[in-house]
């Protein structure tokens, strides 16, 4: 059983300074626990010492062993492996895909996809963690509870599900379109009024700093 | 109409016009030819007769009037040949065993024979027959007398027909076979038309690399060896626009791929600035990052306007360079670059040299190669200058024998996933200052040894 404070782990495996540190940023902020590693026989160490992951991102073109020839040790290992790569021949992806990658993206590519398909990955190998907490709010996920303080919290499902979608994307902001489409559905249409409304509800209800940042959206920001 | 039924049914209809005409010419020569010999033949007899009419008339004298006329009857019925031969009194028939009234046609229609003669001819047909009749008046005792001899002429006439019609015949067989020859002799001459025609439409159909073949020396052929040329023309030059075609592909391919890296950073760099929640340290970096890439663009984008420029370019401001100058030019720029990195650059010219070129691009393809060997971790690099020949050794880790070939081609990179500050451009503009020069780019490697590249003017 994980413990509370217990994250998802991900390796970051990619040459590109700029790009790994880009990655590492974002997960960090999204809450998760990161781990860089710059080439392909830096990744070879870590496994033979035994390190788990709970997901790689993996750049094809490494220096030392390629990402193809990483495939097989993470997956025997049982880590779910997402490509990122500037290869964007079909050729490739279906290599990577036939032999076991979870999904692939192709550079360049958008941060807030990058973090989707992460999270949709963890889910699908029921690593997305069960307990999330954000300062003194405890959400218990698979039982769709919440406690404030240890004192159960009543939420609508709507407010549950948004909240959600605002603590797995903890510190990032979130256009309000992305959060109809998140929490409403990609078919509802409804207004992004509606989006304020919910936000203003859950931030009487909870005492989270929901911030709203001007011609983005909105981020859910933990109290350092 | 295609040409050649043209040309075939002109030659026939010209061939059919010469026939006939010549076997009217015939017809018309030989008929008069006949009627000319019994024209002849008639008149001798007219003559011959008239003087035994003449001769025998003369020995009687003084018979009457009466029995005069008997015995002129009865000498003209005793003549060889009287049954062709009419003779009349004034419009008196004294004996006709022509069954023609001669004398009435002579005088309606009769030609005179000559100028002076009284004697008149004429052909006549009667009842499918034909006649010649020769005729004139006789003075026998002072008295005057019409003689006509009427001579049937009808075998001549058929004889004639029968040889036009034999004629014909054989004109016909004639033409035929003149007809066959030709459209044989129009088909063959225009035979390599066809053979043109195919190969244009081959060069239609965007086959350039096929060539026709007409035998002979003609204007054909000779029209051919022009087709021919231009097909090879053609082809050449496709050949040409799909290599440049190809070579921009792979280049924007290639620069596309080169772009993707930096692209992704400064978007993800950006995107964070804006969405996530950040240190002020973390600010820093991802300001510095974007910062770093759109300098690594931007690097990319002016040597590869350089690399385009060169391209672009026809002509070359060329200027007779001394070897001294070049060094002068060169050393300000290598010399801070190479004491930061510790490297020892010596210059070899033995003796003063000049060479033809373009300073600005010398200068470019020197620093060029400078920077290789720099990159190649090299710390002695040797630039040569000699006559007709520039060099730049290293003793830095050398290039694969496998991979030179290669190493000219734009974005080539030795390390293809290795982040070196380069884009593999270098030596791609390099090779296209020695081509602008005319010069030949030699690279001799040996890994872990060292490298040298010289431009042979």
């Amino acid at each position: 059983m994980r413990g509370v404070t217990a994250m998802s782990k991900i390796y970051v495996i990619e040459d590109e300074l700029a790009i790994n540190r880009a990655i590492c940023l974002n997960l960090e902020a999204a809450g998760y626990d990161v781990e860089a590693a710059y080439n392909g026989d830096d990744v070879m160490a870590a496994l033979f010492n035994g390190q788990h992951f709970d997901l790689a991102l993996v750049d094809v073109m490494l220096p030392g062993k390629n990402g193809f020839e990483l495939l097989k040790p993470l997956t025997g290992r049982g880590i779910p492996v997402i490509f990122l790569t500037a290869k964007s021949d079909t050729e490739s992806k279906v290599t990577g895909l036939s032999e076991g990658a979870e999904d692939y993206i192709t550079k360049p590519f958008a941060m807030p996809e990058l973090l989707v398909r992460v999270g949709k990955v963890l889910e699908r190998y029921d690593r997305a963690d069960k307990m999330l907490q954000v300062d003194d709010i405890m959400i218990n996920v698979p039982e769709r509870s919440c406690k404030k303080s240890d004192s159960p919290l009543s939420l609508t499902p709507i407010e549950f599900n948004l909240l959600l979608v605002l603590v797995r994307n903890k510190n990032i902001a979130l256009s309000r379109d992305k959060l109809l489409a998140e929490v409403w559905g990609q078919l509802f249409e409804g207004e992004t009024r509606t989006v304020d409304v919910h936000i203003a509800q859950l931030r009487k209800k909870t005492g989270l700093h929901i911030v709203s940042i001007p011609k983005v959206g909105y981020r859910l920001e933990e109290t350092l | 109409m295609t040409v050649r039924a043209k040309l075939t049914l002109l030659c026939i209809l010209l061939i059919v016009l010469v026939v006939i005409a010549a076997c009217i010419m015939v017809f018309s020569f030989a008929k008069g030819s006949a009627l000319k010999t019994a024209y002849d033949a008639g008149l001798t007899d007219y003559e011959q007769f008239s003087r035994s009419l003449s001769a025998a008339r003369a020995d009687i004298r003084n018979a009457q009037e009466l029995a005069n006329l008997s015995y002129l009857k009865y000498i003209f019925g005793n003549i060889y040949g009287c049954q062709e031969y009419a003779l009349q009194s004034g419009d008196a028939s004294i004996s006709n065993n022509t069954g023609i009234d001669a004398y009435k046609f002579l005088c309606r229609n009769g030609k005179t024979v000559t100028d002076n003669s009284e004697v008149k001819y004429g052909y006549v047909s009667v009842d499918n027959a034909s006649y010649l009749i020769i005729g004139g008046d006789i003075y026998m005792r002072g008295e005057s007398y019409h003689l006509a001899l009427v001579r049937d002429i009808t075998a001549i006439y058929a004889q004639v027909s029968a040889l036009a019609v034999k004629c014909l015949i054989f004109c016909i067989v004639l033409l035929a076979v003149a007809a066959l020859c030709m459209t044989f002799v129009v088909r063959n001459t225009l035979k390599p038309l066809s053979v043109l025609h195919t190969g244009v439409r081959r060069i239609a159909a965007g086959k350039y690399d096929e060539y026709i073949h007409i035998n002979g020396r003609n204007e054909f052929s000779e029209l051919a060896e022009g087709y021919n040329e231009m097909a090879k023309a053609v082809a050449d030059r496709i050949d040409e626009i799909e290599k440049t075609a190809e070579d921009r592909k792979l280049l924007l391919a290639a620069l596309s791929h080169e772009m993707r890296t930096p692209v992704t950073a400064i978007t993800a760099y950006a995107h964070s600035l804006s969405h996530v929640r950040m240190t002020e340290e973390q600010r820093q970096e991802a300001l510095a990052f974007i910062n770093d890439e759109c300098l690594r663009l931007e690097r990319l984008s002016s040597k590869l306007m350089q690399l385009i420029a060169l391209d672009s370019r026809t002509a070359l401001n060329f200027e007779h360079i001394s070897s001294a100058q070049l060094i002068q030019s060169i050393e300000p720029l290598i010399t801070p670059v190479a004491s930061e990195n510790s490297i020892q650059v010596t210059f070899d010219n033995p003796a003063e040299v000049h060479y033809r070129a373009e300073t600005d691009l010398i200068v470019c393809l020197l620093t060029n190669l400078f920077d290789n060997a720099r990159k190649a971790g090299a710390d002695k690099i040797a630039i040569g200058l000699y006559t007709g020949l520039i060099s730049v050794s290293d003793n830095g880790c050398g290039i694969p024998a496998e991979k030179i070939p290669k190493i000219t081609e734009p974005f080539y990179k030795l390390d293809q996933s290795r982040n070196t500050e380069g884009f593999g451009l270098g030596l791609a503009l390099i090779r296209r200052i020695a081509e602008a020069h005319h010069a030949e780019l030699l690279i001799e490697s040996e890994t872990s040894v060292g490298t040298t590249v010289s431009i042979q003017f």
